[in-house]
Formats: C-alpha cells, structure tokens, sequence
C-alpha cells in the first residue's frame, strides 16, 4: 500500500507538476482569464444542451436522446480511453525507469490506473452530471431518476476504462505495425478529422435551424424513425437509460451490473496477465523503425533543408496531425464553417455579410494551421545546434522554413478559395479576393509566429524528440491570429454595409499588406544576432 | 588551422566567466587533446569554436577565417562531433548523411567514395537504410562521425567522442584520427581519459576553471609519463584550496 501512495503521488506530480509561483501577479492574472474564459465556455455548453434536450424533447424522442448521449459520451471515453490508457500505462516514459525499482507491476499499474480513473470521475462530473440534471428537469423526472443517477454514472465511466483496456493491447499491437505508414495515417486522420467536423456541423446546423426556425427542420419522419429503432438496439447504453427513465427497471439495473463486471473483470484479468510482459515488449521494441533503401543523391542545400524540414513533419504523427492533417481537412472545415455562419448571419442580419464572414472563418482556419510555424525552432530540439554548425546562413534556414510554411498554407488556402466558390457559397470574384487576402495575412501569421520562436524557443523535448511541453508562442500566435480574424469579419460586416465588398475588400487588401510588411521586417531585422543568442538559454 | 585569441565566454544569468582569456594555436598534422574536470570549460570552449556558441571577446579563427566575421567560411572547415550524438532520427542514416554532405556542398563522387569507406571501417553498412531512432548509442556516434567527415573538413572536433563506444569502435575511431592527421588535417578532442590522450595526441591543453593551465608538447621526453601528475596538480590545488 505505501508503494502504491509513493507511485500514485509520483503519478500526479508528474502529470500536474510542482513549480512555485515565480510571478504572482501575472500568475493570478492568468488564472482569472482562464476562469473567465472556461465559464464562458461552459455556459455555452450549458446552454447548447438545454436547447438539444428540448428540441428532442418537442419531437417527443426524449428517451432516445437519453440512449444516444450515452452512447456517444461512452464512446468518446473509450477512444480517449484507449490513447491514455497506451499513453500512461503502457508507453509511459518513467516505465523503464520504475521497472528498475522494487516496486511491483501491480503497484505501479494501479497507481497509473488511479490516476485514469480520477481523470474520467472529473470528465463525468463536469460534462455528463449537467447533462442529466437538465435532461431530469426537462423531461419532469421523479425522484428515483436522481437516486439511480450517481450509480449509473459510475457504471458509465467504469466500462469505457475496463473496455479501454481490454482494447489497448491491440490498438497497441495494430500501431506499431502502421506507425511507419505515414501517407495511411495522415489519409485516415484526415478522413476521421473531416468526416468529425462534418458531422458535428451538420448536428449543429441542425440545432440552429430549431432554434431559428422552431419548426420541424432536424428531424423528418424517417430520419426519427430510423432513430427510435436504432436506439433500441444501441447496447448497452439502452440499458442504462433505461434504468434511469424507470423502464424495464429491474431488467435493466441486472444486465447493466453484469455488462459492468464482465467487462471489469475482464480487464483486471487480462492487466495481471499481461501487463508486465507487454510494457517490457514494448521497452524493448521501442526502437523499431523503417528501412527505406535510397541512392546517395546530391541536391541543393536550400533544398536539402526544405526537404529535411518536411520529412520531420511528415514521419511523425504528432506533427503531421497538428499540421499537415490540419492543412488538408483545414477546405472541408471552413467550407461547413461557413455554411453554418452564413446561415445565422444572413437570417439576423442579411445576405451582404456572408463574404466577410467567410473571410473570417477562413482567417481562423489559416491560424490554427500557420500556429505550427511558431514552433520552427523549438522543434529542432536537441538537435539545435546542427543549425548552428552547418555552413548556411541562420537567415537562409528560417527562410527555407517558412517558404514551406507557406507553400503548405498557401495550398490549403487556394483549395478552400476553389470550394467555397465551386460550391456557390461565394462569388468568383469574392474567392479570388479572399485568397489573396488571406494569403497576405498568412504571409504576416508566419512571420510573426516565427519570430517569436526565434526570440524564445523552448526545446522541452520528449525521448522521442518532440515538443512535450505546449509553446507559449503557439498560443500568442493563435490569440493574435484569431484577433485579427473576429476584426476582419466585423470590419468586413461593417464595411460592406457601408461602402460596399469591393471597397472593403480593397481596405483589407492593403492593411493585410501593411500587416505583412511588418511582420517581414519584425523577423528579418536583428535575425542573425537573435539566432546567434538562442544556444546561451 | 586553429587560432584562439584571448577568447572570453560568459553566460547569461552567470558571473563567472566559463572560459577566460583562452590563447591556443593548432597546428596542421597534429591530435590535439583538451582535458579538464567537468565544468572546466572544455564543452564551451568547443562550442564556441564550431559556432554553437557566441563568445563575448576574442578571436577564433579557422583556417584563416574569423569566425565572427566570416562564419559560414570558417564552418566549411569544422567537422564537428557533439558529446550527445543527437541527429534527426527520423531520418535514415542515409538520408542524414547526404542531408550534411547537401549543406557542406560535398559532390556526389566524393560523398559516395567516402560513405563507403567510413561504413566499412564503422561496420553500420546493414543499418545505413534504416531510420537512425532505431539505432543503438554507439551506432548513432558513428552516424555522427561520419557526418562530421564526409565533406573532409581540415579541422576535426570531438567532444568526448569515446563515451558509450564498444574497444573496437573506439580503435576504428582513433585509427581514423591518425589518418585524417596524416594527411595534413587537424584533430581536436575533449575527453576525460589522460590514458588515451597521453597515447594518442601530439599535444595537449589543460583547462581548469575555464583559464587555460598549461600546453604541453608530448613528443618532448618524459610528457607522456608525466601527464597525469601534471594534471592533477593542477586540479588538486583547486580541490585542497
């Protein structure tokens, strides 16, 4: 038991830390905005699923809510489920060193496990609790239903963890053998980002429409036929929304605590078997890599450093889902965006803002994207200093960086300009506009990113060579990115009103143009010597 | 081939100099060894001569050119080998060879011939087309070694280059040191091994507390035998004052 304490709390100041507080001021200031910002958020949360209870309730398919909310929330648990439980039990970076220490496998799996477990009860409580407490006032529930509550929320996150890991070891087994697909595994990200985002979207849509419109928009008759059949058979998060809604009850309530020990059973069963033997296979296997049989070729050294940049980016999943998979979902992303905001605009306000809100939302697609850029120097790591003793120019380097910066963005950008206009959401006119707008833009978002980089990179890497730590540049990239966003939509809004799309445009045509300017000159001036300086942190 | 000139070297937040008043001349042909304790200075002062490193005064000229006035010049003539062996690992040994041989401008013949040698003398010709991530410590060094000298750089620096290395990789490496010397090139490495240094290096420079103690020629009699109370006179006094 007490190397079970000293594990778990080893555990959490891992995952929590233990620094002090150098600046209190800033600090508590930080601590504020952050507040401020997650209550927002969360009343929108709140408030989006008020208005999903009660237009499910209006279609009188309330039950069916119950069932499908389950059944989505255990979902996401489970994949979530599965990448934690890999990332913390299995490929956990202190595994090799615990398993030097007399500590036993069990210990060290619970003290990880606790810490999962801790992680969903938080989950459950903040997302799923206000959930059932509007769907209990809404639908007129009785007191049973708040009685049988916590019980069924523990079964709730309880299964999606034993699942997890009885799945984990696959998973695990199936990754190792796909890791070194890389074109796969940034065509199968890009599918599930954009088909996410599609659909999530489309539920969106959905619910603006009844907000608007209060007619039955959502849901035609087949659509809420299909529901309520497939809502029988969703197992076993039926069951549990049937123990609370009081239907078939003590059925229910019986196969639910079965499923739950089952399941749990099975995964505590399976951990002691094979949890020791499958973190040590992967220790040792964790080296195993690709062969790509290549000629020695000669090539130019700029584009010899472009290429290097590129492959970094394209051979691992992180980055390449945080970049390249962004880039290419980044036309399906804006293009749904779109429609969404130009449908809420256009009923409250009127068709003339649909371009600039268009501008807008591409804008913030094309930051989220370019937000990698302010990583391009902290990325190189430990290898740093391979920067530093090569015989090209500090200059050329960042240049070559962020020409591919560019070349990526400006594609994605000229992809979406092509959808947004083949679809009829825009005018020819307006998508040419707004490329070369958001082109500008994007040219003054790297810059700015990059030279932010150069005055303060940050090379916590992990063992495997990546960023572990988030970058403060990143986020003051993505807060500048997006302030110039909302300012170019409202201008725009504001602006086409009043002077019409071809002035407003031509206005922020030549302030991206400054903004561009700018930055170049923010990044090219004092280069040399800031990236002369970076070795000495 | 190496000139440094009364080189000084502070870091930020510190308020002692690493190096101070740093004066070495390296000549063409030799080994040249730099011992010291940890934290002598050594690490710095080779970062300071490849560039990794800025310095605040003083000179560091590599054949012929400052490397404060003329960088780029004076890094076509470093081959450098760092005490971590970090490379990009996602790359294959192959692909990060030829990336470094891209940047030094090293054409095709010439990196050809040389990759074949040094894979032969280093045995990693089965591994060269694998990513290095899989590679073992010491095969990473000697993917870093052959990087550092596949454009035949006339100044060759080793920080701590035998660390993790297997008796006969470190052979390999010292046979190569002989022969890069032998044709008119320049060997500078840092290590804490007075053994391999007394055996293998024509001179050799001992630094503590980043201020250079003594150069010490051991071609000249009795220098050899002699290194190693030499230089723990001079650490001593440090750890009895």
């Amino acid at each position: 038991m007490k190397e079970y304490k000293t594990l778990f709390k080893l555990e959490l100041k891992a995952r929590f830390g233990t620094r002090g507080v150098s600046k209190p001021v800033a600090t508590a200031f930080k601590i504020l905005l952050f507040t401020a910002l997650a209550l927002l958020v969360y009343a929108l949360y709140i408030f989006g699923v008020n208005q999903l209870v009660l237009m499910f309730d209006m279609y009188e398919m309330s039950k069916e809510f119950l069932v499908l909310f389950i059944a989505l929330s255990m979902l996401i648990l489970v994949v979530f489920g599965i990448s934690s439980v890999i990332k913390n039990l299995f490929r956990s970076g202190d595994n090799e060193l615990l398993m030097r220490f007399p500590v036993s496998a069990g210990a060290v799996f619970a003290s990880k496990i606790a810490v999962l477990v801790m992680m969903q009860v938080i989950f459950t409580v903040v997302v799923e609790l206000p959930v059932f407490i509007i769907y209990g006032i809404v639908t007129k529930q009785n007191w049973s239903y708040y009685a049988l509550l916590p019980v069924v929320m523990v079964f709730i996150s309880a299964l999606p963890l034993a699942v997890s890991n009885l799945l984990a070891i696959p998973v695990m087994q199936i990754s190792s053998r796909t890791k070194n697909m890389f074109t796969l595994s940034l065509l199968v990200s890009v599918i599930m980002v954009a088909a996410g985002f599609a659909i999530y979207m489309h539920i969106i849509q959905g619910v603006v429409d009844y907000m608007k419109e209060e007619a039955m928009s959502f849901f035609s008759k087949e659509t809420m036929v299909i529901v309520s059949q497939a809502a029988k058979y969703i197992y076993p998060a039926n069951f549990f929304a049937y123990m609370l809604i009081g239907e078939w009850r003590l059925g229910s309530s019986l196969i639910s605590v079965a499923i739950v020990l089952i399941f749990a059973g099975g995964a505590v069963l399976l951990n002691k078997k094979h949890y020791l033997n499958t973190i040590l296979r992967d220790i040792e296997g964790g080296g195993a890599t690709f062969t790509k049989v290549t000629k020695n070729q000669v090539r130019k050294p700029t584009l010899s450093v472009f290429r290097r940049e590129f492959l970094e980016i394209f051979r691992s999943s992180n980055y390449s889902f945080q970049y390249l998979c962004m880039a290419v979902a980044a036309p399906v992303m804006v293009f749904y965006c779109n429609r969404l905001a130009a449908s809420m605009g256009e009923r409250s306000i009127g068709a003339a803002i649909v371009p600039a809100l268009a501008l807008m939302v591409m804008l913030t697609f094309c930051t989220i994207i370019l937000s990698f850029a302010a990583s391009s120097v902290s990325r190189e790591g430990d290898n740093f200093y391979l920067t530093k003793i090569v015989p090209v120019a500090y200059r050329t380097q960042v240049l070559i960086k962020l020409a591919l910066y560019m070349a990526v963005s400006t594609a994605s950008i000229l992809v979406t300009a092509i959808l947004i206009w083949a679809t009829g959401q825009v005018s020819a006119k307006f998508a040419f506009g707004a490329f070369g707008i958001a082109f500008t833009v994007s040219v003054a978002v790297t810059c700015f990113a990059v030279r932010l980089d150069t005055a303060r990179p940050q090379f916590a890497v992990g063992g495997d060579g990546e960023l572990s730590v988030g970058n403060i540049s990143t986020f003051v990239t993505l807060f500048v990115g997006f302030a110039i966003s909302i300012l170019y939509g409202l201008f725009g809004m504001v602006g086409i009103f009043l002077w019409g799309e071809v002035t407003t445009f031509l206005v922020l045509a030549g302030v991206s143009l400054l903004l561009a300017v700018g930055a170049a000159l923010w990044l090219m001036i004092g280069l040399d010597a800031r990236y002369e300086r970076i070795a000495q942190r | 081939m190496l000139t440094i000139r009364n080189l000084k070297k502070k870091y930020i937040n510190s308020k002692r100099y690493s190096i101070n008043d740093l004066t070495l001349e390296l000549k063409e042909g030799e080994i040249f060894g730099f011992l010291g304790q940890n934290g002598a200075g050594k690490s710095t002062t080779i970062k300071c001569i490849t560039g990794i490193h800025p310095y605040d005064s003083g000179e560091i000229i590599v054949c012929g050119y400052d490397m404060k006035k003329d960088p780029i010049n004076a890094k076509k003539n470093i081959g450098y080998v760092p005490d971590n062996h970090s490379v990009y690992e996602k790359l294959t040994g192959r692909e990060y060879v030829n990336y470094i041989a891209d940047l030094y401008d090293v054409p095709l013949e010439a990196r050809e011939e040389r990759l074949n040698k040094y894979l032969k003398m280093f045995k990693i010709s089965f591994a060269i087309d694998r990513q290095i991530k899989g590679y073992s410590h010491g095969m990473k060094q000697k993917i870093c070694i052959i990087a550092a000298l596949i454009h035949d750089p006339k100044l060759w620096v080793l920080d701590e280059p035998m660390v993790g290395l297997d008796p006969q990789s470190m052979f390999d490496i010292i046979d190569e040191m002989k022969a890069h010397t032998a044709e008119g090139n320049t060997v500078f490495f840092s290590s804490h091994n007075i053994d391999l240094v007394s055996k293998l290096c024509d001179r050799v420079a001992i630094i503590h507390d980043g201020e250079l103690c003594a150069v010490i020629d051991l071609h000249e009699e009795g220098n050899r035998e002699s290194l190693e109370s030499v230089f723990r006179s001079y650490t001593m006094a440090e750890n009895q004052a």
